[in-house]
């Protein structure tokens, strides 16, 4: 056995959309991620920060870039997700 | 220096430039903040670990021998593979080169104190007959990571 690494993505997306299709339509690809996530979700370009949906952020396109070393050890996905507001973004949403 | 290296540099002064001093702490590793929001969304909405939502509703749906996000249980297997990576390389002797080069092992870089936090972009620890076989690579035809 070994870690498959980025290969994992494909098990994150694919967990998104089994909850999408659990949610009977609360939940679409388009659905906001300020809707979902509320105080949770805040980044530094406030149009990315209220418009951003469930495409954009699996498709990196709301202007952040990979910023690969953005968390530390002990650290929960939620903290880490709520450090996003201090990340500086690379291009205009959906620029890329 | 490849291209790679040098975008990591600077997407790591600008991270830096930005971040309170708790995250600037040496331990830091790399992963994409993106997967992180998804697995945090996963966890809001269902109101499971990231891991164990998808263990139940995909891992286990599927004829996976050994798909798991346990680092634990992968070790405690006996089944987990050595890594090893190359810290000198031979490109002299006409293409012989390869055969010279250095490897080292290294520690299995997946622990429970990051098993939360790297669940979403690069947690899965699986065999290479769970890689190969008929249920995964569908899967991967699927998604651009």
């Amino acid at each position: 056995m070994f870690a498959i690494a980025s290969n994992s993505k494909l098990f994150a997306a694919l967990a998104l959309g089994t909850l999408l299709e659990k949610s009977n339509s609360s939940l679409q690809w388009t659905t906001k991620i300020a809707d979902i996530l509320r105080d949770d979700w805040k980044l530094e370009d406030p149009i990315a920060q209220k418009h951003a949906n469930l495409l954009d952020i699996l498709s990196h396109r709301t202007g952040l870039p990979g910023h690969d070393i953005g968390w530390r050890r002990g650290e929960t996905a939620a903290e880490a997700v709520r450090a996003l507001r201090y990340l500086r973004p690379s291009t205009e949403f959906r620029e890329t | 220096m490849s291209s790679r290296f040098q975008y990591n540099n600077c997407a790591t002064i600008h991270f830096l430039d930005n971040t309170p001093q708790h995250a600037c702490s040496a331990d830091l590793v790399r992963v994409l903040g993106m997967y992180m929001t998804v697995a945090h969304i996963v966890q809001r909405v269902s109101g499971l670990r990231f891991s164990d939502y998808v263990q139940e509703n995909i891992i286990s749906r599927l004829p996976f021998r050994s798909a798991t996000y346990n680092s634990t249980k992968a070790k405690l297997s006996g089944q987990l593979a050595d890594g090893f990576s190359l810290v000198r390389r031979n490109v002299s002797s006409g293409g012989l080169g390869w055969s010279r080069s250095v490897y080292e092992p290294t520690e299995f870089v997946i622990d429970p104190e990051i098993e939360d936090i790297v669940a979403g972009p690069g947690g899965v620890i699986m065999s290479a007959h769970d890689v190969v076989g008929p249920n995964y690579l569908p899967l991967r035809g699927s998604v651009s990571s």
